[in-house]
């Protein structure tokens, strides 16, 4: 999905007082459909807020919200984007918002992942430490992430901690709860997203 | 095209003794001198306009260099690869550094005059952390960034005189190489070859910094050319341009390397892919393509053939050719003429094993292949040499005073390709191929004389008959740039054992090597101030001699790993009094 295509963008419900009042529409307010972020709106780029969503970032139901129940063990990491409950504003203005998400065995979770994960499932941003690229490889076996670019590796279930370099700085965890059987962002990132300036 | 920025340290932070040091001299640089260097003087990426990497200064010389130890040392506190040259005006030394710094030094002292530190925009994703060093022209230093900037700064006082956008880094678009000052222009390329990017060279206005003229590397339909991409595949064919140009004053003419196309496999776009793995001879001027050399049509092995060739006059049948040497990526040497209106292929053969390319054209130098070498989605293939080449971006040098070529090579080294379909993301990866190796995509395999080395220094003779003169071999890879000076020394770092070396450029017998700080990938370069001959180079191992050091350790028995440390540190050499 290009963010740049505008046949990607789906069209937002509008939330009206009518709507609202005649409680006909209050459904679809409440589960708001997807917007799509403009380059310049403000509130796209912001960094994930607690209380937000998260919604697939590619794929049939790019854009939707994800429910815990589609976040599989074993399963590949699932890419994501913080997403604003109330507006169904996509926050994908900025790379450094973009997370992935994976459900692990909760007791295998070291102290540095299990106070940010709900149920197993932890957020994990998907933008390298090292030097900006996307975390996207996962070995499944040893449960580490890994960034093409350069090779770093990190491990999921502690704090994704560096266990081969050239990073040196872990991967910043989003810390996540459920809430009413949906998946919400919990705080903000644990630690500063992107890049290593030196 | 976006406006130049205000000449205000926005995007900057500057320190150092501005205004403190206004009264130091600083020698302008014009396009005489840039021309006809002083030989104390190194003036921009490869010394000269003919990217020979050659210095005529003999003081230091095979019988005295056992004495060469270092005058002064200066760390960077970066990591990452750093690539640049020492570049030297009359006692003032400009270094450049990963994350676009520009070090101003006392050549002679190492006092710090300033410093400039670009502010990286935080969402930047940056493939090849490095930078290749500054162009000079009158009184300002220009350096290509990251950010797909270039920077203007005031040669005195570090501060920003302007900077203007090359090109969108969202889009995938960086720079790394140094810039080219020729005749009140900076030429710049751009990187990006592996996010589906359209390659080009640009020229801004020394003064302004306005956009002169920008020259694409993949033609737009209708022009010469754009039958070789299929359908929409020019958008995003990659072919970067990530190494300075050459240029040859009596034609006007400049030299730059064109790089692979992507995704990185040929079938993803049929067709020659013109301008790939060209060098390409543009009018200064206006930036017109005025001739084109292709090296290999429809690339699938990651050969990018972006090295600039060197301009050397040598001789066939007794008749000098104005010539064109290129040390390819592909693992052949090339020797092609230059001429007002066009490039000839005069001969070429193989400097490396290479088992894809069966022969070549004797008037053309179009290559056949061995097809079942050639990868492909659905179909993979193990070839060599590997995907960073015989010979990757470290520069190769000639010597007018040996008449021999010195090139940085890699043998024994083959790579398998197995590609994924590609979908084009803006900004995202666009190889169908993983970047790290030892994937299901993509993995090195070692030749069995692997055991006896990988990396090559070799020397060659131009003339006539070209021939292998002498070699020496490293146990590793070599990521080494090249220098060679009048003293009859070839310097040489790019092993991981951090060392960093002198050979007698006569019989490749190594006469004085130094253990330095980190490895050395950096571009070596000598020169003189008050009377005294100084080595310049930066040790700071990092970007592709790090990926592939750690593909290597993935094959090899663990006593055989290597870990090479990073961090950036100068080092400047003087003989012992």
């Amino acid at each position: 999905m290009s963010r740049d295509d505008p046949d990607s963008s789906l069209t937002p419900m509008l939330c009206t007082r009518r709507a609202l009042l005649g409680g006909i529409a209050a459904a679809s307010c409440l589960a708001p459909l997807p917007v799509h972020a403009q380059a310049t709106n403000p509130a796209a780029k912001l960094r994930p807020q607690p209380g937000d969503q998260l919604a697939f970032a590619a794929g049939e139901r790019a854009g939707h919200a994800i429910a815990p129940s589609e976040i599989v063990a074993r399963a590949e990491p699932l890419v994501a984007w913080p997403r604003d409950a109330a507006s169904g504003l996509l926050r994908d203005g900025s790379r450094l918002n973009q997370v992935r998400l994976v459900r692990l065995d909760a007791s295998a979770l070291s102290p540095r992942t299990a106070p940010h994960a709900a149920d197993g499932i932890v957020a994990f941003a998907a933008m390298c430490s090292h030097a900006g690229c996307d975390v996207s490889g996962w070995v499944a076996e040893t449960r580490e992430l890994v960034c093409p670019c350069h090779g770093s590796t990190f491990r999921a279930e502690d704090g994704a901690a560096v266990t081969k370099g050239p990073a040196t700085k872990p991967l910043a965890l989003l810390p996540l709860r459920i809430e009413n059987g949906e998946l919400r962002v919990a705080r903000g990132f644990t630690r500063k997203v992107g890049f290593t300036p030196v | 095209m976006r406006g130049v920025f205000a000449a205000v340290a926005l995007s900057s932070l500057m320190t150092g003794a501005a205004g403190a040091d206004d009264a130091r001299p600083y020698s302008p640089v014009t396009q005489a001198r840039l021309e006809n260097p002083e030989p104390r003087n190194w003036l921009m990426f490869r010394r000269t306009f003919d990217a020979n990497g050659y210095s005529p200064l003999e003081k230091i010389h095979t019988r005295n260099v056992k004495k060469l130890a270092p005058a002064w040392t200066f760390a960077t506190g970066l990591r990452e690869g750093h690539q640049s040259p020492p570049i030297v005006n009359d006692g003032v030394m400009f270094i450049t550094t990963p994350h676009n710094h520009v070090i101003a030094l006392d050549a002679r002292t190492g006092e710090q005059l300033w410093r400039y530190e670009r502010e990286l925009p935080e969402d930047l994703m940056q493939l090849h952390p490095t930078n290749r060093g500054v162009a000079l022209w009158g009184e300002r230093v220009y350096m290509a960034t990251v950010d797909a900037f270039l920077v203007a700064l005031d040669a005195r006082t570090g501060e920003v005189v302007w900077e203007q956008q090359i090109e969108d880094y969202t889009h995938g678009y960086y720079s790394t190489l140094a810039p080219l000052a020729v005749k009140g222009k900076i030429l710049v390329g751009v990187s990006g070859g592996e996010m589906g990017i359209r390659g080009f060279v640009a020229a801004f206005d020394a003064e302004s910094g306005e956009l002169a003229w920008k020259t694409h590397t993949i033609p737009a339909p209708g022009e010469p050319g754009s039958d070789t991409w299929p359908g929409d595949t020019w958008k995003t064919g990659g072919v970067p341009v990530w190494v300075t140009g050459a240029y040859d004053p009596a034609l006007g003419l400049t030299y730059w390397g064109a790089g692979n196309g992507g995704p990185w496999t040929g079938d993803t776009r049929p067709g020659d892919n013109l301008y790939s793995n060209s060098t390409l001879a543009l009018d200064v001027e206006t930036g017109r393509i005025v001739a084109h050399h292709q090296y290999h049509w429809n690339d699938s092995w990651d050969w990018d053939e972006v090295s600039t060739p060197l301009l050397i006059d040598y001789a066939r049948g007794g008749k000098t050719i104005h010539g064109l040497v290129h040390p390819g990526r592909n693992g052949f040497l090339w020797f092609l003429e230059r001429a007002k209106d066009r490039i000839r292929f005069v001969d070429a053969q193989p400097f490396v094993r290479n088992d894809v390319i069966t022969k070549l054209d004797p008037v053309t130098g179009r290559p056949d292949y061995d097809l079942s070498k050639k990868p492909a989605v659905g179909k993979p293939a193990t070839f060599c040499p590997s995907l960073s080449g015989g010979k990757n971006w470290p520069p190769a040098v000639f010597s007018p005073k040996t008449r021999l070529l010195y090139i940085p090579a890699n043998d024994n080294l083959c790579a398998t390709l197995n590609p994924e379909p590609a979908t084009y993301t803006p900004g995202q990866i666009y190889t169908g191929v993983e970047l790290m190796i030892g994937s299901e995509t993509i993995d090195f395999v070692l030749h069995p004389e692997a055991k006896d080395h990988i990396g090559e220094l070799q020397a060659w003779r131009v003339d006539e008959k070209p021939q292998q003169v002498w070699e020496h071999t490293f146990k590793q890879h070599l990521w080494g740039p090249l220098l060679v000076t009048g003293g009859n020394l070839v310097f040489a770092g790019g092993t991981n054992d951090r060392a960093f070396r002198a050979f007698d450029a006569r019989t490749g017998k190594v006469l004085w090597e130094q253990r330095t700080s980190s490895g050395v990938v950096g571009v070596p370069t000598t020169y003189e101030v008050d009377g005294v001959q100084y080595v310049a180079v930066l040790s700071g191992w990092g970007v592709d001699a790090e990926r592939i050091q750690g593909a290597l350790n993935a094959k090899l028995p663990k006593s055989e790993q290597v870990s090479v440390p990073q961090g950036g540190v100068l080092w400047v050499f003087a003989l012992e009094k």
